[in-house]
């Protein structure tokens, strides 16, 4: 069984209708990157996989379970789905340590000591342990987004979405996350990632999705979208994406 | 016309040197109540619950609308009354009165607590919502999201308007000199009536709250660009 599912879903801001009926399986260890115009939804679905958005119809089954008829219990689903923003959204009064840390601590009853072990462990995987004592605004984009990757995998998730992780940094500092964000993959981990960086969807995912008007329209492997792809709205947006 | 400083020194000062000590305890007790009041009306305020938050906004606009030296009046004069006429109905006499520093406290309280919860609540409203986006994702609650990243940041932003609103109740404690409170005001009108010294009497007071509140507000500035350094 396919660790999520998505059927039918669909979401609307008042009469804007935002996405239309989607219907996606997304399999254990699975990278999947979605890509599309700006305004083509792929945030929103993004954002309803762990109800930051509440859907406005169907079903998302994770593990079997339709998480939104979850409720409250929403925020245990919540702990085993990492997300890192576009905004990074580090907590501005905590040092780095503390925002990696809090979490497993005061969600999941981790001693402090383990809990501190494993954050600099983390900080050292996307290079960040020298900074751990020090206070996000005193960062970098990208070492702020490398942070808050290490802080959504201080929970142990089981799948992390990405919401444009590197459409807020300087160009300079995209490589670093994209970097660690390969490591990533390399080590198994089931992802979702919205992005305009083609070169990382050709390099890392196995399945890459066009979405337009709130539609999938394409749902290939990369060298399939990139090369071949059928639907005549991608090859424009890719024409128009790949020859900047 | 012949000034007589060393007199109002000798006789005024150690007067309201004691008027000091009233002056801070009312304002200190004052302003953790409104301290209190204002953050329970600024997380009451961001409830789901249309009608809590109808009743608050009525509450605050209540407070707001009318001026505070009438409120102290109606705290001091009016509720022991009301009290007095409730608990007549079922027979018993209370004979209750609420000392005149005390009123003052709960009148700066209410009073105080309505205003800051504006202040609250607006710096609630600025926090960053990815902040809130950040806590839920990870697996926090509402509730938790709320008391851990948006309380913090937002009452961190509102500490410098916090300070002038300290200097200020430390200014209208002159009010309470209206129920009787022996603060400032009331011990140098009391003194002008006995000696004429009325020129030198009311000079040292305005002197004596310049004394207090400058400084202060002083403080509130210096506060204000240390916090500037972290965080929205």
């Amino acid at each position: 069984m396919a660790m999520m599912q998505i059927k039918n879903l669909s979401k609307s801001f008042d009469d804007l209708q935002v996405l239309r009926d989607i219907n996606l399986e997304i399999e254990k260890g699975q990278v999947v990157v979605i890509i599309g115009p700006s305004g083509s939804g792929k945030s929103t679905m993004l954002r309803c996989l762990n109800l930051l958005e509440t859907p406005s119809g169907g079903e998302i089954l994770y593990q079997g379970n339709d998480i939104t008829k979850l409720g409250k219990l929403v925020t245990d689903y919540r702990k085993h789905v990492g997300m890192v923003f576009q905004r990074f959204n580090l907590f501005q009064l905590h040092t780095v340590l503390e925002n990696v840390m809090m979490a497993p601590i005061q969600l999941n009853k981790m001693g402090k000591t383990a809990a501190k072990e494993k954050a600099m462990e983390l900080l050292g995987k996307v290079g960040m342990k020298e900074k751990a004592d020090v206070y996000p605004d005193t960062l970098s984009g990208g070492q702020q987004q490398r942070v808050a990757i290490a802080r959504a995998l201080a929970m142990d998730p089981e799948m992390l979405l990405f919401d444009e992780p590197t459409s807020a940094l300087d160009p300079e500092l995209v490589g670093d996350v994209l970097e660690v964000m390969k490591r990533l993959a390399a080590d198994g981990m089931t992802m979702i990632v919205v992005t305009h960086e083609m070169g990382f969807a050709r390099d890392v995912a196995d399945r890459v999705i066009f979405m337009d008007e709130g539609y999938v329209v394409e749902d290939e492997p990369p060298e399939v979208i990139f090369t071949n792809p059928k639907n005549e709205r991608t090859k424009e947006f890719l024409s128009r994406v790949l020859n900047e | 016309m012949k000034l007589y400083w060393s007199k109002t020194f000798s006789t005024l000062g150690p007067s309201l040197i004691q008027g000091i000590g009233v002056v801070i305890y009312v304002t200190v007790f004052g302003f953790l109540v409104s301290l209190v009041i204002s953050l329970l009306l600024a997380i009451g305020r961001t409830s789901k619950y249309k009608i809590l938050n109808r009743l608050l906004v009525l509450f605050v606009e209540l407070i707001r609308g009318t001026p505070l030296l009438v409120q102290f009046f109606y705290i001091y004069y009016v509720i022991p009354m009301l009290c007095d006429a409730f608990f007549m109905l079922f027979g018993i006499k209370t004979g209750l009165q609420i000392k005149p520093v005390v009123a003052g406290i709960i009148g700066f309280g209410i009073n105080y607590g309505c205003y800051m919860s504006e202040v609250i609540r607006s710096a609630i409203m600025a926090v960053d919502p990815g902040q809130r986006e950040a806590g839920l994702a990870l697996g926090y609650s509402e509730r938790q999201v709320l008391f851990k990243f948006i309380i913090p940041p937002a009452l961190r932003n509102s500490i410098p308007v916090f300070g002038n609103y300290l200097v200020m109740m430390i200014k209208d404690t002159s009010l309470l000199a209206m129920i009787s409170v022996q603060e400032l005001l009331l011990r140098t009108k009391t003194f002008a009536s006995q000696t004429f010294l009325t020129v030198e009497a009311y000079t040292l007071l305005a002197l004596v709250y310049l004394v207090i509140s400058v400084p202060l507000s002083r403080v509130s500035v210096v506060l204000e660009k240390k916090l500037k350094h972290r965080g929205k």
